[in-house]
């Protein structure tokens, strides 16, 4: 006959409440994300709630109108409650004082757009890209058909055709101001276009020996007439036009092999990467180069930079209030650089063939601040949350990994794709996150919980590109199935 | 002349069109990543191919008892005295084939009685769970010998070939299913009929 053991203790159970009641105080410092600590060390009850401590801010910073922020110690979010996410998880002492790290968020919310609106035909050929203008009043399409389609948001019907490229159309890009369209195409050249009548602006910008695979507007508060355009190319050049001149400003050419990416920086300086494995940082005003930043083992697929929001939205913010003239506009775009950034470097992040993504603060350094592994293939796409806090990285391994935008520490890997991830965008509040895939669905994560929100089906065939409109109410995206689908909450 | 028949061979040559736009776009990402999908492609066909000579055998019953010559044939004695034994007659059930003919009696080595020929087989749809009394049309492989399956001999574990034509079924691209496979279940020289299970 076995021997029974001791009888099992029951683990006293009282009701939720009372644990709540019972788990006495903790004193904790209240700091701002850049170590200031505001107001003398708190004793708080231990089951205090994200909202209770958001009240608590509040009357601490005399703010006017009551702000959201979101809290952390040591990097964890605070979600449900003090006790459950930091005592409990990850065993802190309930004696020593703890500091809580606040954020601001964003004070307007974004709702997940639900449904599909309409699906618009008339492309003949997959749709390459997908972009919202700056104020987001405006959306174009670049497809595989040699034209770009520009569409009336409104009422949701297509509006001009731009027709005069004799190869796919590869990227199109807005200027900051919203007044030109400029598209790379496979035949080599750069054109432009005026999205108010659709018509193309002069003849085509000759000069690649190769297609083009990425373009950039130079950034509104740099340069107020909007006439600098950087265009990268397969044939490994990257070339600086004069918009009004029609011109060639500088030509780059130290890369060995094809650009994949550029990115236009908030500080005059250029950023591209490369297939033969390296980043190049340029100086756009005379076409040098500043530095290069090596670690990839691969091809380098894509670049994000920690002010893309702010640097693509320009003027334009969710209040819709367009600027007067052209000097207001810059005024107000530097105002909004400059809150972005909050006086520190740019980050950048590359993602690569070799699985890997690098962290660097390129206007400083060519060293990185880290490099992010777990990925099993290749990162396609890399992409900063508007707030600069996170980034996201998309991965023909089927997932999407969130990243913090500092440290670089690993966050979540967001799983539900069963085909390479494409592209993804973040909603302007930086609370929602779509991806776009293989699989023909498009799908939105939530990164309060971690978890997927809702998931898009309707394309029938692979999806290319996806853009969010920078208000928030809009997402569009396009794919091998020549059809554009506008989503709406 | 050579410049003439130049002329004239290019004015019937195709030009290919330098203007042409080709399809299948794709955007800058997956550009030049043609090969490796290429490659991919060819390391799945291989697995593919693998899986499907191993799957070949995985059929309901994966083992049948041996059978012994002397067991499958009966040794018939033929000649004046009875001396000669190279005549064989086959003492399990077998497929005979419609517009079959024999050769004469004189030269004929195997002999297939009447008695024990089929025409049908009870064949069941395992998904369905449903018997359909479905014509033969030929003996696929009977695990035993490839002689056994020459001569049309089915003993328990024979794959043969069975028309479905009737159950209506459809493959992928819509069109009717003719013929598929079945594995007889059964010992059909004791039995007296075949029983089979279809492949699927």
């Amino acid at each position: 006959m076995a021997t029974k053991g001791p009888p099992k203790l029951k683990p006293k159970s009282p009701n939720q409440e009372q644990i709540e009641e019972n788990l006495g105080t903790v004193i904790a410092q209240l700091t701002s994300f850049d170590g200031e600590t505001t107001g003398p060390p708190l004793s708080l009850p231990a089951g205090v709630t994200p909202e209770q401590l958001q009240l608590l801010i509040n009357q601490l910073l005399n703010n006017d109108e009551p702000l959201p922020y979101a809290f952390s110690v040591d990097g964890r979010e605070i979600s449900t409650s003090l006790y459950k996410d930091i005592i409990q998880g990850l065993q802190k002492s309930t004696e020593d004082v703890l500091k809580i790290v606040y954020q601001p968020q964003a004070i307007f919310k974004v709702r997940a757009v639900t449904r599909c609106s309409s699906t618009l035909n008339g492309h003949k050929e997959p749709i390459l890209s997908v972009s919202f203008s700056p104020d987001g009043a405006q959306l174009a399409t670049g497809s595989g058909d040699t034209t770009i389609r520009i569409w009336d948001l409104n009422t949701e019907t297509p509006h001009y055709t731009c027709s005069g490229h004799t190869g796919w159309v590869l990227y199109i890009a807005w200027s900051p101001d919203a007044k030109i369209l400029a598209s790379g195409s496979m035949d080599k050249t750069v054109r432009l276009w005026d999205p108010i009548t659709g018509k193309p602006i002069g003849d085509p910008l000759k000069g690649h020996t190769q297609w083009i695979t990425c373009l950039a507007w130079e950034p509104l508060h740099l340069n107020l007439k909007c006439n600098r355009l950087a265009s990268s190319s397969k044939d490994g050049t990257i070339r600086i036009w004069d918009t009004t001149l029609r011109r060639v400003i500088s030509t780059m050419s130290q890369h060995t092999a094809a650009v994949t990416c550029i990115k236009w920086g908030g500080n005059g300086l250029l950023y591209s990467s490369s297939r033969d494995k390296t980043i190049k940082v340029w100086d756009a005003s005379q076409g040098k180069l500043v530095r290069t930043l090596e670690g990839h083992g691969h091809w380098v697929n894509t670049l994000a930079l920690s002010t893309d929001f702010v640097l693509r939205t320009g003027a334009f913010d969710h209040t819709g209030k367009k600027p007067k003239d052209e000097n207001e506009a810059q005024e107000r775009a530097l105002e909004r650089y400059k809150a972005a950034t909050e006086n520190k470097p740019e980050r950048l992040v590359s993602g690569s063939d070799d699985f890997t993504m690098f962290l660097w603060v390129p206007s400083e350094s060519k060293k990185a601040i880290a490099r992010l592994t777990g990925h099993q293939k290749l990162v396609n796409y890399t992409s900063f949350s508007p707030d600069g806090r996170l980034f996201a990285s998309a991965s023909f391994d089927n997932s999407v990994k969130l990243w913090d935008g500092f440290t670089g520490r690993f966050i979540a890997s967001l799983r539900g794709h069963v085909g390479p991830v494409y592209q993804i965008c973040w909603s302007s509040d930086s609370r929602l996150l779509i991806s776009s895939s293989k699989d023909s669905t498009l799908k939105i994560w939530n990164l309060k919980t971690k978890k997927i929100k809702l998931d898009l089906p309707g394309h029938l065939d692979e999806v290319f590109s996806v853009d969010w409109s920078p208000g928030g109410d809009k997402v569009a995206s396009g794919g091998k199935d020549c059809q554009l689908k506008i989503w709406r909450n | 002349m050579k410049k003439m028949i130049k002329q004239h061979q290019e004015k019937s040559a195709k030009q290919k069109d330098s203007q042409a736009v080709p399809d299948g776009a794709i955007p800058t990402y997956l550009l030049d990543r043609e090969g490796q999908q290429h490659a991919k492609i060819l390391s799945n066909m291989v697995k593919q191919k693998r899986k499907e000579k191993a799957g070949k055998w995985t059929v309901p019953l994966p083992k049948v008892r041996g059978i012994a010559e002397d067991e499958m044939f009966k040794v018939i004695k033929t000649g004046k005295n009875r001396t000669k034994q190279w005549k064989r007659m086959v003492t399990k059930a077998t497929f005979v084939g419609e517009g079959f003919t024999r050769k004469p009696p004189k030269y004929e080595r195997f002999i297939r009685p009447m008695a024990l020929r089929y025409k049908k087989a009870h064949v069941t749809h395992p998904e369905l769970g449903a018997t359909f009394y479905l014509p033969i049309i030929s003996v696929k492989k009977n695990p035993q010998s490839p002689l056994y399956t020459q001569l049309g001999v089915i003993t328990k574990g024979t794959v043969i070939e069975v028309n479905v034509s009737e159950l209506g079924l459809v493959t992928t691209s819509g069109k009717v299913v003719w013929g598929k496979y079945a594995q007889v279940t059964n010992n059909p020289e004791n039995d007296g009929c075949i029983n089979a299970v279809l492949l699927v």
